[in-house]
C-alpha cells in the first residue's frame, strides 16, 4: 500500500468510524449554561478576599491529584457532569453498587402492565415485596414473600382488592424439595440485582450512550439477544439501576423505572408487613 | 439585550453547522462516544466564553476539541486505558469479517495506538484535509513539526498494519 492509498484508506476508515456520531441536539444550550455558570463562579471568586481565596485554593489542590486544577473547576459544572467511561469501568461500578443493594429497598414502577400503574417495593434482604396496581375502586394491593419448610419452597401472597373490599392470604408450595441451590436474591419485575449481575458477568451489556432518566444523569447499557433487547440505565453517579427496558420483537416493550430507597423502619415495614385497609373483609383464597 | 440575542443566534448557528463535525473529530481521536460528547461540550463552552472575540471560530473550536479530548484522555486512569487498548486489539479472526471492513477496523485501531499529537495531525491533515499550515495553526505547532509528525505517523501506521497482517495470517492458520 503506497502513501496515497494509505491516506485514501484512512479517509474512508475514519468516515466509517464516525458515521452516525452526532452532536446532542441541545449541546449549544448546555455549553452556554456551563459557560454562564463558570462565569458566575469566576465572578464570585473575584470578589473573595485574597487570603480566603488562597486558603480555598490550598484546600482544592490538596483534594485533587492534578496540580493545575483550579478552584473554578472544582466548584464549576464539570464536577456535576456525568462520567463517560468504558463498559469495563461501568461494569465494575455497577457490580459494586449491586453488592450494596441490601442497604436499600428497591422501588419499581411500570405503566406497561394492563390494569394501571404498577408499583412494587422489594426488600433485597428478605425477598419480600409489596405491590400496588390501579387506582380508586380498581386498586389492588399485594404482599408477596417466600419461605422454606423442609426444603420445600412456599409462596405466600396477601392481597387486598378495593373493588370488593375483601382480602385473602394464599400459601402455595412447590411439588417437592428444591433441587440444587436456592435462587439468590429477590425477584424484581424489571430485573433483579442478581439478574443484572449475571448479565454483567456474562459481558452481554455494552455501554451505548447516556442521557437524563428520571431527572438523573444516566448511562445506557444494552444487550441484544435474539428477539429480546434489554436496556438498563444506571445512574452515572451511584451506578444504581434507574430504568429497565425489555423490548420484544413481536410483543412490544416493557419499561420499568427503578429507584433505590434508603432503608428506614417505615419503608422496610411497607415491603414486609401486610397492612390491610380498615373495613376490608377477609375471604378464602381463590383456588 | 439585542447584542446578547445576536451573539446567541450566531453561536447557535455555528454549533448547528459544525457540532456534528466537532464531536466526530473528538470521537475518532478518543474512540469513546461519551467522552467525545463531553469533550465537545467543554470545547463549545470555551468557544462560547470567547464568542465574538475570536477571529476564526472553527479553528478555535477544533483546537479546543483536540485539547479537551486530550484532557479527557489524560484524566482517564491507566487501568482504563489498558482495558481500552486490549479492547481495541485487532479481531482474533479477521477472516470472518469482510476484508475491507477488517482492513479499516485495523487502520482505526492502529491510528488510536499513535501518540496523541501524531493522531491529531493525521486526523486534521488527511481526514479534515486541512493544509499543513492550517493544521500547524490549530495545533500550535510549526509547519515543520506537522510535516515530521505526519511522516512518522504514516510510517508507523504502515508498520502496524503489516504487523497486524502477519498476526492475522498466523492466527487464521493456527
Amino acid at each position: 500500500m503506497n502513501e496515497a492509498q494509505l491516506i485514501e484508506e484512512l479517509h474512508f476508515a475514519l468516515d466509517d468510524e464516525a458515521a452516525g456520531v452526532r452532536a446532542q441536539p441541545d449541546v449549544a444550550q448546555r455549553a452556554r449554561a456551563r459557560a454562564r455558570r463558570r462565569r458566575t463562579v469566576r465572578g464570585l471568586l473575584a470578589g473573595v478576599p485574597a487570603v480566603a481565596l488562597a486558603a480555598g485554593l490550598v484546600v482544592a489542590v490538596q483534594g485533587r491529584p492534578a496540580p493545575h486544577a483550579s478552584a473554578t473547576r472544582t466548584a464549576g459544572p464539570a464536577a456535576a457532569s456525568p462520567r463517560y467511561t468504558t463498559t469495563a469501568y461501568v461494569t465494575r461500578q455497577v457490580e459494586a453498587a449491586l453488592a450494596d443493594a441490601d442497604h436499600y429497598i428497591i422501588r419499581e414502577q411500570t405503566n406497561s402492565y394492563p390494569g394501571g400503574t404498577y408499583t412494587e417495593w422489594t426488600d433485597p434482604r428478605t425477598g419480600s415485596s409489596y405491590a400496588t396496581q390501579g387506582t380508586g375502586s380498581s386498586k389492588v394491593l399485594s404482599w408477596n414473600s417466600t419461605f422454606y419448610v423442609k426444603n420445600v419452597l412456599h409462596w405466600k401472597t396477601t392481597e387486598a382488592d378495593y373493588s370488593t373490599h375483601t382480602w385473602f392470604v394464599s400459601i402455595i408450595h412447590a411439588a417437592g424439595p428444591i433441587q440444587g441451590a436456592p435462587p439468590s436474591g429477590p425477584d424484581v419485575p424489571g430485573g433483579s440485582p442478581a439478574q443484572l449481575l449475571q448479565m454483567l458477568k456474562a459481558g452481554v451489556l455494552r455501554v451505548v450512550g447516556h442521557g437524563i432518566v428520571n431527572g438523573r444523569h444516566a448511562t445506557e447499557l444494552k444487550s441484544r439477544q435474539g428477539a429480546v433487547t434489554i436496556t438498563v440505565w444506571v445512574d452515572s453517579k451511584t451506578y444504581q439501576p434507574v430504568r429497565y427496558i425489555r423490548s420484544f420483537v413481536h410483543l412490544g416493550t416493557l419499561v420499568f423505572n427503578e429507584s433505590w430507597v434508603s432503608r428506614s423502619a417505615a419503608v422496610v415495614n411497607i415491603a414486609n408487613n401486610p397492612q390491610i385497609p380498615a373495613g376490608f373483609t377477609r375471604v378464602p383464597a381463590p383456588r | 439585550m439585542a447584542v446578547r440575542e445576536k451573539k446567541w443566534a450566531t453561536y447557535e448557528e455555528f454549533v448547528r453547522t459544525h457540532g456534528d463535525s466537532l464531536v466526530r473529530l473528538s470521537y475518532v481521536l478518543c474512540g469513546d462516544r461519551g467522552k467525545a460528547e463531553d469533550a465537545t461540550q467543554e470545547a463549545l463552552t470555551r468557544v462560547y466564553l470567547r464568542w465574538g472575540r475570536i477571529e476564526e471560530p472553527l479553528s478555535y473550536a477544533r483546537r479546543s476539541v483536540i485539547n479537551a479530548t486530550n484532557d479527557q484522555w489524560r484524566r482517564s486512569g491507566r487501568r482504563e486505558r489498558r482495558e481500552r487498548y486490549v479492547a481495541e486489539q485487532p479481531p482474533v479472526l479477521p477472516a470472518l469479517l469482510d476484508d475491507e471492513v477488517a482492513d479499516r477496523d485495523r487502520l482505526v485501531t492502529a491510528l488510536r495506538r499513535l501518540p496523541y499529537g501524531q493522531r491529531a495531525v493525521i486526523v486534521l491533515r488527511y481526514w479534515h484535509q486541512l493544509s499543513e499550515s492550517e493544521t500547524a495553526r490549530i495545533l500550535g505547532n510549526s509547519v515543520g513539526t506537522v510535516k515530521s509528525q505526519a511522516a512518522r505517523a504514516l510510517d508507523r501506521l504502515r508498520q502496524e498494519l503489516a504487523s497486524d497482517f502477519v498476526h492475522a495470517k498466523t492466527r487464521s492458520t493456527e
